[in-house]
């Protein structure tokens, strides 16, 4: 298998490789890939390279594969024979065409979901590969611009975009004004100590994306949770140098969300839906730093919700009689098993759930994550070809709505939406929540 | 803290539930460091936010209150948000200036300097004494004030390229200024500034590149490169201790040289003796197993879960540090962990002769005083950190129970019955 084959892309122009590319030399290159496969690349990637049969195996579950009609150069194995098995066959003596080529695969043709790992007799991780030619990227600083900008925000910010600190804050203290026209003293603390709960957000809900945090503070005020929010940096719980696999920045943005956690007391850290950031926080961030688990709990959205229905801390008023279907996102289900946490909550909220097939940890990725949408506008097009088969998933479901519990493939969704006219509305746990709680007389404005 | 009453066993200071059912809502209280204060911020019935101190009402109103803090002579600062704009008040007195916004309020240790980040007309800074520094930038975010409270710091960035321009901002345009006045090199990332002892010096770590890291005294560079680099810490005038990466692991280097033969998964959290002679860190030896160790030895005992900051006695004879595992929080003396586990454990506090340690402590939704790893007799609903008296004879006990506000003075016996 994959003797002979063509590599044959639509030109895609992206400064942050195309340009950066002529900015390095050839020593640059050897250097990080010298760095990469002898000094940080564990046990894992020689045992990867070795046990791999090139039986194929892989080939059907991968959704760029499927959506591009089977173009052999998309399969999981070759994605690996185009890239780090290339890098080693050619004993690190690449060019920057090669670097290009890995960084087109690695950035944007591969989402890091795991879906293709639980199709290998021997398990090997396609994901950690890909991460590695990643890395090796990134250390001579060919990373997609979209991606690197964020990156470059987290290095100082430790927030994605560029947010000062002041603008948090000023966001935090008027949302709380929108909230407290519907809850009566609804309150959103802000760096107090000694709450029960440190609560993070995404950082687009801190700017574009307002109206989720407000949803937040209202489930928060309804449940009575003691919570809090940072008052300094360590608000945003976004990593976005994972995609990048800037490993620095990523030990600098997750050591302090939990050392943030810690100086203010709290017993444990909750973020709302995203799949990305959950999964540097309790496997790549804090393995990095070397804990073997978190220091202290860190909660996604999906359990936190489970939990607040189950107890009872909020009751449901009415259920979403439109039919619904279930996005797992790969980052929470997959990794982390949250599917029937995630159906009990759907249950709870909607009378007609309609399930894609394949479900659950065999669910498909929505073809956004990994940082493909973080990519941006260059890339669109490679992932919306590659979300083809979420696609045809949804619409084979029927539903009306599709409930999405992370911010990636929330939007990722939409936008197969708009291109493949699916006519669903994408929601978050969080929307449907808010839109069916019951909201005790007493504690309205 | 030496003029403080030491004498009067109890002080009922105020009666919280009776602001509860007199007023809408309390947004916060806060209490004095010797205890005889507690600040309430109260609703009125207007939506505006005032103050009760002891009960006593201010005459302003505003549309918020932030950062409350009490000065050591029980004066209070906060920052307040008065007909759409922010400013300061100290005592109820308002500076002259406003701002846009104006956040991260902060006192020197001896209270002589009050100093916050500011905005105004979109453009950073601080201000310092009421007065702004003299240049502002396009943004500034935190705040450090020297130790002999003369000289402030902010990270500020000094060039506004347009996002997605990463060329340009991977050229750097983060820099540290101090008083004003930024450094004249810039970075891709800084962070970890320190002042020296006598405030003349000022260190931070910095990003040169995708790759290698370093440390910048006053704005100079070393010449050493490491891997990555954690925040540095003045040992005296002279001599920097940082955690950095190397190839074999974190280690701990002084002025770029490193000092200690022993490699780590991690290093972080270094602190100084008093009597500066030795270096104590959080480490983990092995993937999850975090320990301190002195002078590069570590505790043979590790935790699994987490390790904070250790904390030297007076004397500098002994190392304490709050520790996490199975779920429950401790404190381990020289490696030796407490036996009683706590839901939630604070930092341990040494008696000024370095012969007890005092904590406060959750169990089960309720507080204690912990002392050398008893827990007290008496429970409370809210308690601050308890504080030992200048002679180490007594503690101060700052707490509320059924809604009461108390100030306590208990001797060691008394604490555990």
């Amino acid at each position: 298998m994959f003797g002979k084959i063509s590599f044959n892309r639509k030109q895609v122009t992206d400064i942050g490789i195309d340009k950066t590319l002529e900015t390095i030399s050839q020593e640059d290159i050897k250097k990080a890939i010298e760095r990469v496969l002898k000094k940080e690349a564990s046990a894992r990637l020689k045992v990867f390279v070795e046990t791999c049969m090139r039986c194929g195996m892989c080939t059907n579950s991968c959704h760029h594969y499927l959506g591009h009609e089977g173009d052999p150069t998309y399969a999981p194995a070759a994605k690996v024979k185009q890239t780090i098995w290339d890098i080693l066959s050619k004993k690190g003596n690449v060019s920057k065409e090669d670097i290009k080529k890995y960084a087109r695969i690695a950035f944007t043709e591969c989402n890091l979901c795991r879906r293709c790992v639980q199709f290998c007799p021997f398990g090997i991780d396609i994901a950690y590969l890909i991460s590695l030619v990643r890395r090796i990227c990134c250390l001579i600083g060919v990373v997609p611009q979209y991606i690197y900008d964020q990156v470059l925000s987290h290095m100082q910010t430790t927030n994605m975009l560029w947010f000062r600190q002041d603008e948090w804050l000023d966001t935090i203290q008027w949302l709380e004004d929108e909230l407290r026209t519907e809850i009566k003293n609804g309150k959103i603390p802000v760096g107090k100590k000694d709450a029960e709960v440190l609560y993070l957000a995404h950082g687009l809900e801190a700017k574009y994306m307002t109206g989720l945090l407000i949803n937040m503070a209202k489930i928060m005020n309804v449940a009575k949770i003691d919570w809090t929010v940072p008052d300094t940096d360590g608000w945003d719980y976004t990593v976005k140098a994972l995609y990048a696999q800037d490993l620095e920045t990523i030990g600098k943005v997750i050591r302090t969300h939990y050392e943030t956690a810690l100086r203010l007391n709290v017993k444990r850290i909750v973020i709302g839906e995203c799949g990305h950031a959950f999964r540097t926080a309790i496997y790549e961030g804090v393995r990095y730093l070397g804990w073997k688990e978190p220091p202290i709990p860190y909660i996604h959205g999906v359990q936190f919700f489970y939990e607040l229905i189950r107890d009872g801390k909020i009751k449901i008023a009415k259920k979403i009689k439109e039919p619904v279907t279930i996005q797992d996102p790969c980052n929470i289900v997959r990794y982390r098993g949250m599917g029937k946490m995630l159906r009990y909550i759907v249950r709870e909220l909607c009378e007609n759930i309609v399930e894609m097939t394949p479900k659950d940890d065999h669910n498909y990725c929505c073809s956004a994550g990994g940082g493909m949408i973080d990519a941006g506008p260059p890339w669109k097009s490679a992932r919306i070809e590659g979300g083809k088969v979420k696609a045809e998933q949804i619409r084979d479901t029927g539903a009306k709505i599709v409930i999405a519990p992370c911010h990636t493939c929330h939007k990722g969704i939409e936008d197969l939406n708009d291109y493949y006219k699916l006519g669903v509305h994408v929601k978050f746990l969080l929307d449907i929540i808010v839109e069916v709680m019951e909201i005790p007389e007493e504690m309205r404005a | 803290m030496l003029n403080w009453d030491w004498e009067t066993k109890e002080k009922f200071i105020l009666d919280i539930n009776e602001y509860k059912e007199k007023f809408s809502f309390i947004h916060d209280f806060v209490v004095s460091s010797d205890g005889e204060k507690l600040a309430l911020v109260i609703e009125t019935e207007d939506k505006k936010l005032t103050l009760f101190i002891n009960g006593e009402r201010w005459n302003s109103s505003y549309e918020r209150i932030c950062y409350l803090n009490f000065l050591p002579n029980n004066s209070v600062a906060c920052l307040v948000l008065q007909n759409y704009e922010w400013t300061m008040a100290v005592d109820e007195k308002l500076l002259e200036e406003t701002f846009d916004y104006a956040w991260n309020l902060q006192i020197s240790k001896d209270a002589s300097t009050i100093a916050f980040n500011i905005k105004k007309d979109n453009s950073y800074g601080v201000c310092v004494n009421g007065r702004v520094w003299e240049n502002l930038f396009f943004d500034a975010r935190d705040l450090f004030i020297s130790p002999d409270g003369r000289k402030t710091a902010s990270y500020v960035r000094t060039k506004n390229p347009p996002v997605l321009d990463i060329f340009s901002f991977k050229e750097g345009v983060w820099s540290l200024a101090v008083d004003g006045i930024p450094w004249d090199k810039n970075f891709i990332s800084i962070y970890g500034c320190n002042f020296s002892p006598s405030s003349e010096k000022v260190s931070a770590t910095v990003r040169l590149d995708q790759q290698e890291f370093s440390v910048a005294v006053d704005g100079k560079i070393w010449d050493e490169t490491f891997l990555y680099a954690w925040e540095p810490l003045f040992i005296d005038e002279n001599n920097i201790c940082v955690p950095v990466k190397t190839e074999e692991g974190f280690t701990v280097v002084v002025n770029g040289k490193k000092i200690w033969n022993k490699y780590f998964v991690q290093l972080w959290h270094q602190r100084v003796s008093p009597d500066k002679k030795k270096i104590a860190a959080v480490v983990a030896t092995d993937f999850g197993k975090w320990t301190v160790a002195v002078d590069g030895i570590p505790w043979k005992r590790t935790f699994s879960q987490a390790v904070l900051s250790p904390h030297f006695s007076p004397d500098s004879k002994k190392v304490a540090s709050v520790v996490r595992e199975n779920n429950k929080w401790t404190v381990a003396v020289d490696g030796i962990p407490w036996e009683q586990e706590f839901d939630r454990v604070w930092p341990p506090n040494f008696s000024p002769d370095g012969s007890h340690i005092l904590a406060k402590a959750e169990i089960e939704g309720v507080y204690f005083i912990v002392l050398d790893g008893k827990v007290g007799k008496e429970s409370y609903d809210l308690l601050w950190e308890p504080q030992f008296s200048p002679d180490g004879e007594k503690i101060l006990v700052r707490c509320i129970k059924n809604g009461r506000y108390y100030r306590k003075i208990l001797t060691i016996g008394e604490v555990l019955g």
